[in-house]
């Protein structure tokens, strides 16, 4: 019987301590996720779409990641203040759809950034992380398909503005920062991928640790006992 | 847990909206906002009839290939918002007012000596004034064979105030 009470108690340690040093080691991933979704959420803040003139130095219009979701939000499209919509307007007069659908991409985006980043600061409060580990992986993939979306979907307006803004202007082109977190968001995938192999490992350790400690020990030689 | 983070999500994108939302009855155009106000509303003019607009500029007078004259307020830019890249014009409305508007001075010329005023009024209609006007050649000499037809807006101008120093005013914007 007493046999018995100290099997289950070595087993019970075994499974406490493996899963103590798997939550350690995991910890560090959703931290990674959480601190990638706040750098994409400030990428937003870079050029969606802008003018670029070769003739020039700088942009001549543009307008932020940021400034496309609050047009969205607000439908607000010919707006003449700069600080909250940026050149937008200019841009409308010109690719009214491409920019329409750029702002319902933007507004996508930034929802599930913040419902990225949430969900990813409630698996570190809560030390949860392996369970959040696939929303983790669907999220971040989500988030790198929208930033390809709006980045294509920026790029698709080069023609219609060449044409009408610049006047044929050869020099003209429409470039959008949006590759860049669209990058990184591709990169950032390893993180929760990461942690999901580092689970399953972890979880097979935990079982190898369980099934060593319900062997009894074994004897070797005269008085040495060894698990196995 | 879940409900303080939702809590959270939902004051985020309020914030966004009711950022989104700043629409305006009053527009003081400055130095800074004065081009891409201006293009602003020669592109949606509708946006902006009847709404209180107020702007500094100089007297121009356009004169049409058929004589008939515009006395306009303006300024010179460049042919779009943040280019350098030639074909300069201008930008402005054709002013209707009651009172005295002064003539302009040096309308063409590259100086900021003109005559400057400060206007105070309503875009009075989104209804365009096409004018044709005598284009030039390369040299600067008029082709009245080959008019080119210019757009603008009337303004309704409810006050006018002559500025006597116009030093600090850029006659030429490009952004």
């Amino acid at each position: 019987m007493a046999n018995k009470k100290s099997v289950e108690q070595r087993k019970q340690t075994a499974r406490t301590e493996a899963l103590l040093a798997k939550r350690r080691k995991l910890r560090v991933f959703p931290l990674i996720s959480l601190a990638m979704t706040v750098i994409l959420l400030l990428l937003m803040l870079t050029n969606w779409a802008a003018i670029y003139n070769t003739d020039i130095p700088g942009n001549e219009i543009e307008y932020t990641g940021f400034q496309s979701v609050s047009a969205g939000l607000g439908g607000n499209y010919k707006s003449m203040d700069t600080d909250t919509f940026g050149h937008i307007a200019t841009f409308y007069a010109y690719a009214g759809g491409a920019v329409k659908t750029l702002s319902l991409l933007s507004v996508i985006l930034l929802f599930v950034l913040v419902v990225h980043a949430l969900t990813e600061l409630f698996a570190v409060i809560t030390n949860k992380q392996s369970a959040f580990n696939v929303l983790d992986v669907i999220f971040t993939a989500a988030s790198a398909g929208l930033f390809i979306g709006c980045y294509a979907v920026a790029r698709s307006m080069d023609g219609v503005m060449i044409a009408g803004y610049c006047n044929g202007n050869p020099a003209c082109s429409v470039q959008s920062s949006a590759i860049i977190p669209a990058i990184l968001a591709i990169l950032a995938l390893a993180s929760p991928i990461l942690a999901m192999v580092f689970d399953a490992q972890g979880m097979r350790e935990i079982r190898e640790a369980e099934v060593a400690a319900q062997r009894p020990p074994q004897k070797i030689g005269k008085n040495r006992l060894v698990k196995r | 847990m879940r409900r303080a983070l939702l809590i959270v999500l939902l004051i985020c994108l309020s914030a966004l909206f009711f950022a989104s939302c700043g629409g305006s009855d009053r527009y003081d155009l400055t130095e800074e906002t004065f081009f891409y106000g201006m293009t602003t509303m020669q592109m949606y003019p509708e946006e902006y009839v009847g709404k209180a607009i107020s702007f500094d500029c100089f007297t121009y007078r356009l004169t049409d290939v058929g004589g008939s004259s515009y006395l306009c307020g303006v300024r010179k830019c460049s042919s779009g918002y943040g280019c350098n890249c030639g074909k300069d014009t201008i930008i402005g409305f054709i002013l209707d007012y009651e009172g005295a508007i002064p003539e302009p001075k040096n309308q063409s010329e590259d100086t900021s000596d003109k005559a400057w005023i400060h206007v105070e009024g309503t875009i009075a209609s989104a209804e365009k004034e096409e004018i044709r006007i005598p284009s030039y050649d390369a040299s600067g000499v008029a082709n009245p064979n080959a008019p080119e037809t210019v757009v603008f807006y009337h303004f309704t101008v409810v006050s006018l105030t002559e500025i006597a120093d116009g030093s600090g005013l850029a006659y030429y914007v490009s952004k």
